[in-house]
């Protein structure tokens, strides 16, 4: 049925010249991608592998004759070492709490942004402002404001007379643990912010006036069509903020060092000392090993959330 | 009408949550120690003085003593800051431009893998590579370099940059790269000419966040440099707070200043940085 | 100044055939239009002309010369974009001189080619704007001027009027005519509109399922299209169909579609004779169709549409509508008994197995009184 249009009467020419062979996309993205999987390969992949490998040795820096190959003995260690043990359960604790408090404040802060209201522009411009902060100079500030000689919330809680006399607060266990993940939270914020914020945009205005037009309240319309616009930016919220809570060294470093006690010992600050301070390097490597399998486990386990859902595209 | 007061009390709220503790370090870094240690508090400077700020470039005698010399050390830690910072921001845009186009555009096999293996990278936290990195990097001799710090914080921010670019790149319309083309560009140039400065948004937002990673970052910088030729600010800001004779007001001063680029940059380009993160990388 | 040759081209997308072997001369300054329905690869056609997409096999030749290995920015092409495909971030100067930038023609020259094509255009005013600045009619122009400032073998259009308004693409089918005549250049033009490519185009390929079913000129395309889907493709309103059986009685060749019998010319000749006895398709333009007081085939008023100059005129002919066009005014009421008389001369019969034309209009002719038996 097909006329296929051949009106020229010229000989077919040419179409056993080959064109030149042009390279396939896969070589083509390869060697776009080349750049970067050399960076990532040479300085995150090999020493990962190789802090594994170290992880599975006696290796003290000071005690060098000492070293020996001992396979799993330094994780069989950590299941009776105290130390490990209660940086395990303030880890657990810091990363609930922490988690917790910025998923509830973000949505706040990023909702209370969404709207329109005088000053909002202000308001966006300050949500800036702890992300610019690095972790240590957070920790400086939270210690003088927390400090129990010359802080400024004994100040200001005397001056309202809530209390009778200047607390130390960070001397108690509990209170450093909380000052410590409050602190750590102000800090990480921002970032939640923006990326609620960025989901928040994404929302096609129609939907909340087909909303409108369906009678739906301000409750129903957060639940029918905020919230569902919303889960995938909060996956990877939680993806991100549990692995930056699970690694949590700068500011709690400076605030309280991990004291009073073990109070605020997180595996991550442990984990310095026993390298830096003690030099052992395998404890020190099967301790990361740890961190990075359980943040390993966490992630998988909301990304498979996020594939089941359909909702992601990578 | 409720709303509306809710709305602004919770705005209220936030906004002293946000303000008040920076401002806490700023009123301190204007104070004289005297001041600062007083009971009860200073709220406003009685007395302000520019003398912690002044400090940082000529240090008194008793100023120079804080923290082993970090008041001197102050300036050249923010200029070390800057440079690796800016430095590690370009060289993951221009990594992450290569990988991000090839994910946005092409389809090949394996690219899948690629990406949540980047990804993966950064589930591994820091203090466990950091043993190997410090190793690689003495057989590199970029111990206590600029150097060090860059190729570190790259490894962190590449994988979130090209996650970034990938989303933006996507939504930049196919017929334009076409029409640049016919235009008779080769790729580079359609690339420069075309593809990236309609990127922006998207490159302004994954150039932010390194050098935010840059800037911020801690550890690294206090196991791979060693002195003021390549210590980055956050590690002199720690030298104030491992010091038990330290000056609280130099401290705060130090705090602020550690605060002011990084802040300018991003109110400069804050609109830009949602835009560019709503390309894709947090939607539905 | 070019001509354009394609020999056996195919494109496969991961299996899935685009374009399954087309082979097309276009000639030097010819006005040529790819039209199709959509998924049809005239687009994927132009791509490879363009050189915007790699060929699965064949070749294309511009004057002869074998460019399959060359990319798009190596060919002797410009071309418009549907979308535009302006650049957001340049002025329309900008825009306009991209181009020639890259060719790197001297800056003074492209000041001066910008300022005439604008000019041509009538976009002088512009100049400065951002595209987002520019209504959509404005973007269209800028657009066809970044293709016409150029000095290339061969101007590639990929639909770009359709993103226009009805008035403004009407306006603009004749600029675009006007300016392929100014030009004197190799146009090939995509289009699923078979209106813009019946009033521009020298040649037409009409296209479905990746295969150039009929290229020819619009009067030969229209008068007698080589295939079913051609006749209905091609022509608004579209050409009536009627299915039915051929049969042979004495020295008469006729056409029956259930109680309508239609005897067919008499040039009717040896292609129909095959078909005798067999299924056949009948089509028929509805301006050779007569609406007449009787005598003809009786019918029913369905509806009556008012175009203007003419009226389309819907009648019930047995289970089968069949549209007319009758001059205005008409004054027939629904369900309104009517006589409807074919143009003999006039009569299409396709082969429904291969959809194949075995009998077309005889283009002038003079309406003759039909007989119906």
């Amino acid at each position: 049925m097909t006329i296929t249009a051949v009106d020229t009467g010229k000989p077919r020419s040419g179409t056993e010249q080959r064109p030149r062979r042009t390279m396939g996309d896969t070589a083509r993205a390869y060697l776009l991608n080349a750049p970067a999987m050399i960076v990532i390969g040479l300085l995150v992949a090999y020493p990962i592998g190789y802090s594994f490998w170290l992880s599975l040795h006696r290796y003290n820096l000071k005690l060098p004759a000492l070293e020996r190959f001992v396979w799993f003995q330094n994780y069989l260690s950590l299941i009776g070492d105290p130390a490990f043990l209660s940086s395990l359960r303030v880890t657990v604790a810091f990363v609930v709490v922490v988690l917790g408090l910025t998923v509830i404040l973000g949505t706040a802060l990023a909702l209370v942004l969404n709207e329109t209201f005088l000053g909002r522009g202000v308001l966006r411009s300050l949500v800036l402002l702890p992300w610019a902060m690095p972790g240590v100079v957070n920790g400086l500030m939270w210690r003088t404001i927390f400090d129990a000689k010359t802080g400024a919330l004994n100040g200001l809680l005397l001056q309202l007379g809530l209390i009778d006399s200047y607390q130390a607060w960070l001397t108690s266990p509990t209170g450093a643990f909380l000052i410590t993940a409050f602190a750590q939270v102000w800090n990480t914020l921002p970032f939640t912010v923006i990326i609620l914020l960025a989901g928040l945009s994404t929302i096609p205005s129609e939907q909340y006036d087909a909303a409108k037009v369906d009678r739906a309240g301000v409750v129903q319309r957060f639940t029918q069509v905020t919230l569902p616009w919303l889960l995938h930016p909060l996956l990877i919220v939680l993806i991100l903020e549990t692995m930056n809570a699970f690694r949590a060294f700068d500011t709690i470093y400076v605030l309280t060092g991990g004291g009073p006690g073990d109070a605020t010992n997180v595996i991550a600050v442990l984990n310095v000392r026993t390298v830096l301070t003690y030099t052992d390097f395998g404890l020190g490597s099967a301790y990361s090993w740890v961190i990075t399998i359980v943040t390993l486990v966490i992630s998988i386990g909301y990304i498979s959330t996020l594939y089941q859902r359909g909702r992601i595209e990578v | 009408m409720t709303k509306k007061v809710v709305l602004h009390v919770l705005a209220i709220g936030f906004a002293l949550y946000l303000v008040v503790p920076f401002y806490w370090i700023v009123n301190l870094s204007f104070m004289h120690e005297v001041d600062a240690a007083s009971v009860p508090p200073h709220f406003l400077p009685d007395n302000p003085t520019p003398a912690n700020y002044l400090g940082f470039v000529n240090p008194s005698t008793d100023q120079a003593l804080v923290g082993s010399n970090a008041v001197g050390d102050t300036p050249y830690a923010l200029l070390n800051s800057l440079v690796v910072a800016f430095s590690t921001a370009v060289v993951n845009l221009v990594l992450g431009t290569f990988a991000a186009y090839s994910f946005s555009r092409i389809q090949f096999r394996g690219s899948q893998l690629l990406l949540i293996v980047y990804l993966l990278t950064r589930m591994v936290p820091g203090i466990a590579i950091i043993i190997p990195f410090y190793l690689v990097m003495r057989t590199l001799d970029l111990l206590d370099t600029y150097g060090a710090l860059i190729l570190s914080y790259t490894t962190f921010a590449l994988p979130i940059t090209i996650w970034i670019l990938k989303d933006y790149f996507r939504t930049v319309p196919r017929e334009l790269e076409d029409a640049a083309r016919v235009d008779r560009c080769g790729w580079f140039r359609m690339m420069w000419t075309v593809f990236l400065p309609i990127s922006a948004p998207g490159l302004v937002a994954a150039a932010i966040f390194s050098f935010m990673t840059a800037w911020n970052e801690f550890m690294f910088a206090l196991f791979m440099t060693s002195s003021i030729s390549s210590q980055t600010i956050p590690v002199i800001a720690a030298n104030f707070a491992t010091d038990l004779n330290t000056q609280v007001t130099l401290m705060a001063a130090a705090g602020v200043l550690a605060v002011v680029p990084p802040l300018v940059l991003v109110l400069i380009c804050q609109r830009l940085i949602v835009q560019g993160m709503a390309a894709g990388s947090v939607k539905g | 100044m070019a001509e354009v040759r394609l020999e056996n081209v195919r494109k496969e997308f991961g299996g899935v055939v685009a374009v399954e072997d087309v082979s097309l001369t276009v000639a030097d300054r010819e006005f040529l239009t790819l039209v199709g329905p959509s998924g049809c690869g005239k687009s994927t056609t132009l791509r490879m002309i363009c050189g915007l997409e790699r060929m699965s096999a064949g070749a294309v030749f511009f004057d002869d010369v074998p460019v399959a290995h060359l990319p798009a920015n190596k060919r002797d092409v410009a071309m418009v974009f549907q979308s535009y495909a302006l650049y957001p971030h340049k002025t329309v100067a900008q825009n306009l001189g991209f181009a020639l930038r890259n060719l790197r023609v001297p800056k003074a020259e492209i000041a001066t080619r910008v300022d005439e094509v604008a000019a041509s255009l009538g976009i002088e005013s512009l100049l400065e704007r951002k595209p987002k600045e520019l209504s959509g009619g404005q973007r269209q122009r800028v657009a066809l001027g970044r293709a016409v400032i150029r000095d290339a073998g061969a101007y590639l259009l990929d639909e770009p009027l359709s993103n226009l308004d009805a008035q403004l693409r009407g306006s603009m089918r004749a600029e675009l005519k006007r300016l392929h005549a100014d030009l004197r250049r190799t146009f090939i033009y995509v289009t699923h509109d078979q209106v813009e490519a019946m009033t521009m185009s020298d040649r037409i390929a009409v296209m479905k399922d990746g295969l150039v079913q009929q290229c020819a000129s619009p009067e030969e395309i229209y008068a007698r299209p080589a295939n079913l889907f051609v006749a209905s493709f091609m022509g608004s309103p579209p050409m009536n169909f009627l299915s039915g059986e051929v049969q042979r009685d004495g020295g008469r060749l006729l056409f029956r579609h259930g109680e309508v019998t239609v005897e067919l010319p008499e040039h009717a000749g040896p292609g129909v004779d095959g078909l005798s006895g067999r299924d056949a398709v009948l089509g028929i333009r509805p301006e050779d169709v007569r609406l007449a007081d009787q005598g003809g085939i009786p019918a029913q008023v369905f509806v009556a549409e008012l175009l203007g100059a003419d009226v389309l005129v819907t009648v019930r002919l047995g289970e089968e509508l069949v549209k007319v066009r009758v001059p205005a005014p008409y004054d027939g009421r629904v369900n309104e008994a009517v006589s409807v008389v074919l143009a003999p001369d006039k009569v299409h019969l396709f082969d429904p197995s291969d959809g194949r034309a075995v009998l077309a209009a005889r283009s002038a002719s003079v309406l003759e009184r039909q007989e119906s038996l």
